[in-house]
């Protein structure tokens, strides 16, 4: 398996033992498990808690709170690995818990990280990420839910929606808006970022029943006057936006990890059946019609491999990396989809069938096309910033 | 939707009747119906049953059967009208009981196609069709179901898969083998079609779970010791092939036609969404990069339905449509899983959900492209056929 994408050139010796190390772990949790998984919906606790036991879920905290200290590229080397094995089920599992509550490590007070950071690490608290919204969509920074100042809480009101792991999450990442879009210079201003619990007597969390991962939940939340005390306020009031973008772009470095782990899972099997398969005195593998378009993915999987890591290098260098990203996680989203999409027709009628697990691949390589971000959005992004074209909407 | 794909200037006045009349009996089958259907996987007969009181289920055969006397045309319409209203189950759960049963009619006997025919019109009797085998996959010839006459009952031992169907079934087209490939000039000789009961004491039917259509069982079929009476054998032993290719060509038209009708309705629900949500203060159909590529689709489909319909016209008029229909089924399927994977992209985050349809129809229109033959092997036979390019495998 690590021959087709085998990463000795990309990754550091190091970075090649943390690879392993979640390969040693992926091992127990095989095709069946994920398959069982996407059957009965239910939450990969045992697959989470057993990395988070091996200090993966620490991969990025500071090692004084019991983390390793490393960079987003090591958390995407988890990410791609996890993915590998179970799809973006596994990814999910795990990813949200780093790049969610990223902004604590980088904007949280002393007394912020010590009350949170070991809970994360120990994945006792589980984190869900709550910035999306029904009417606004895309549109983030005219997000509607809002928290009013109360003494020393904020009292907030609204909705979320494609919440990931609200069913059992005990914590949640809120971007919600403090000052009244009227009341700012610019659309980014007056939006506030809490870490909060969930606190389910005041966020109702409604399950959306979707095309593909049922292992991992996604929802609607309703929150009504939910008290959010001033401590889980994360740095300055009004400057949410500018700390959330710790969070977006290594999101998207992640779901871009994640998507070309799920890709290389689609082609190593549509290779392997490909080899298997004989029809008509041959392997189906010979044919250049079925050989040429998974060759092809494997190319673009391996670009896309490279400018998902070209991104966390900057980033984990701090240095601008917002087009990177992006465009790291459209490349990878699209190559993983079609990636799964030949996977399927390489197995013929075989593809349809769950229990060869490819159609599971294709139905979950759908997210990361249209989340965090949709292509259009992306490419709009690229244009605008990049290609320096005028805004388009 | 009735303008975006106006058939006025495709099809005659009768025709479009019938368009209507099929219309107003899928009305009472809504998005909702099919939705259920594929979350508990309960067959639609109530569906199925209601186009068989309609007459449907005889569009093409004869008057004296029970049936309307109409061509592959009529069928076509039949199958894309009900496509638009409930997607692949809706198609499958009628489609096979329409050009399934063509050999019956072509090389049955009178007493076979009076004992036959009037019931399948009724759908007192449900075809189901055993031709694919796992080990032989497209290569039909090498099929390893026998059925070995003693006296005047043949014992048939084998297996099929993608029986669809079978769940629910009455009676199977079966093909096998009477004579033992070693034994015959050519491996299309010495093949047998059988038009028998299902018989559950000596057929194993093992439904397959698969990526989508769960309310239309697909399955693998074990046959142990099975007995056939002579009188259910179809036209000459050992033709059985030959017999079958007539049926091959109103196959691809109609499982084009129905593709065809998935994609359309995919495409109206992704230009009514488009319409209806805004963000970033417009209808995000305003933008170039959400509405050309429905555009787009838009004009692939016309294209395929037009093959389609001259595919079908030539053949009602007994002319050859080989390449026309094996062109229109890759056309219109690879149009259809486009169309419905950007019907998902258009809606976002909420093409996601099962809630608003697009996505089942996308795991519906997988089924289109892979069965019953893949594009590669369109392909070469077009390749060979047509552009006369030697047999590449």
């Amino acid at each position: 398996m690590s021959d087709i994408f085998s990463m000795e050139n990309i990754l550091t010796p190091e970075q090649m033992e943390i690879r392993e190390g979640v390969q040693k772990i992926c091992e127990k949790y095989d095709d069946a498990y994920w398959l069982a998984r996407d059957t009965d919906g239910k939450f990969p606790h045992d697959f989470g808690q057993e990395l988070a036991d091996a200090g993966y879920f620490g991969i990025t905290q500071p090692a004084e709170y019991g983390g390793s200290d490393l960079g987003i590229t090591e958390a995407a080397i988890l990410a791609m690995t996890v993915a590998e094995c179970g799809g973006m089920a596994a990814v999910s599992t795990t990813i949200h818990a780093i790049f969610g509550p990223n902004p604590i490590r980088v904007f949280g007070t002393e007394e912020q990280k010590a009350r949170w950071i070991p809970g994360l690490v120990s994945r006792e608290l589980k984190p869900c990420f709550g910035v999306t919204e029904p009417n606004t969509g895309l549109d983030t920074t005219n997000l509607k839910t809002r928290a009013e100042k109360k003494g020393d809480k904020y009292i907030v009101n609204g909705q979320k929606i494609w919440t990931s792991t609200a069913q059992i999450a005990n914590k949640i990442m809120l971007i919600v808006r403090t000052t009244p879009k009227e009341q700012t210079k610019r659309p980014v201003d007056g939006l506030s970022l809490f870490f909060t619990d969930l606190n389910r007597d005041h966020i109702e969390v409604r399950r959306i029943p979707k095309m593909g991962r049922k292992a991992v939940d996604s929802n609607q939340l309703f929150i009504d006057n939910l008290p959010v005390p001033e401590e889980d306020r994360i740095g300055e009031e009004g400057k949410g936006f500018y700390y959330l973008l710790h969070s977006l772009n290594p999101e998207r470095i992640l779901a871009g990890a994640g998507t070309v782990g799920i890709g290389r899972a689609a082609i190593r099997k549509a290779a392997q059946y490909a080899k298997e398969r004989i029809v008509f005195d041959r392997p189906i593998g010979m044919n250049q019609a079925i050989q040429h378009p998974l060759a092809d993915s494997w190319a673009k999987l391996e670009a896309a491999s490279l400018m998902t890591f070209q991104a966390s290098k900057l980033y984990d260098e701090d240095k601008p990396c917002g087009h990177l990203a992006n465009a790291a996680k459209y490349l990878g989203a699209e190559a993983a989809f079609e990636a799964s999409t030949r996977a399927i027709m390489t197995h013929g009628g075989m593809g349809y069938a769950k229990e060869f697990h490819v159609e599971r691949y294709f139905r979950e390589a759908m997210i990361p096309r249209l989340a965090p971000i949709s292509p259009q959005l992306v490419l709009s992004y690229i244009a605008e910033r990049v290609l320096g074209l005028p805004k388009s909407y | 939707m009735a303008d975006m794909f106006s058939m006025e200037g495709i099809l005659t006045p009768e025709q479009l009747d019938i368009r209507e009349a099929v219309q107003k009996i899928c009305a009472d089958f809504d998005d909702a119906y099919w939705l259920a259907r594929d979350n508990d996987g309960k067959f639609p007969h109530d569906f199925g049953d209601a186009l068989a009181a309609g007459g449907w289920l005889g569009v093409t055969m004869p008057e004296e059967y029970g049936g309307s006397n109409l061509g592959i045309t009529e069928a076509a319409v039949l199958a894309m009208t009900v496509g638009e209203a409930g997607a692949a189950a809706a198609i499958s759960t009628t489609i096979h009981a329409v050009f399934g049963p063509n050999p019956v009619l072509r090389f049955g006997t009178e007493e076979q196609r009076k004992r036959i025919l009037p019931r399948i019109i009724s759908r007192e009797d449900k075809p189901c069709f055993g031709v694919t085998e796992p080990d032989a996959g497209l290569d039909t010839t090498r099929i390893r179901t026998f059925a070995r006459k003693e006296g005047d009952t043949y014992i048939v031992n084998g297996k099929k898969i993608w029986t669809s169907t079978a769940q629910i079934a009455t009676k199977i087209m079966l093909l096998a083998r009477t004579t033992p490939i070693e034994e015959t000039k050519r491996p299309i000789d010495g093949l047998s079609i059988f038009f028998t009961d299902v018989n559950r004491d000596h057929m194993e039917i093992r439904e397959i779970a698969k990526m989508g259509r769960k309310a239309v069982d697909s399955n693998q079929v074990f046959f142990d010791n099975m007995p056939v009476p002579a009188a259910d054998l179809i036209g000459e032993e050992g033709r059985g092939f030959y017999q079958l290719l007539h049926s091959l060509n109103p196959e691809r038209i109609l499982v084009a036609a129905g593709a065809i009708g998935i994609a359309r309705t995919a495409l109206a629900k992704a230009v009514q969404y488009a319409k209806d949500r805004v963000v970033f203060d417009r209808p995000i159909g305003k933008n170039q990069a959400i509405q050309h590529p429905l555009a787009e689709c838009w004009a692939e489909l016309e294209a395929a339905t037009l093959m389609t319909f001259k595919a079908a016209e030539l053949y009602d008029k007994d002319l050859p449509c080989g390449p026309m229909a094996n062109a229109a089924k890759y056309l219109a399927a690879e149009a259809a899983f486009k169309t419905c994977t950007q019907a998902v992209m258009t809606h976002g985050g909420m093409g996601y959900a099962k809630e608003f349809h697009v996505e089942r129809l996308l795991r519906e229109a997988t089924i289109l492209r892979i069965g019953p033959v893949t594009p590669p092997l369109m392909l070469s036979h077009i390749a060979e056929k047509v552009l006369g390019l030697p047999k590449s495998y």
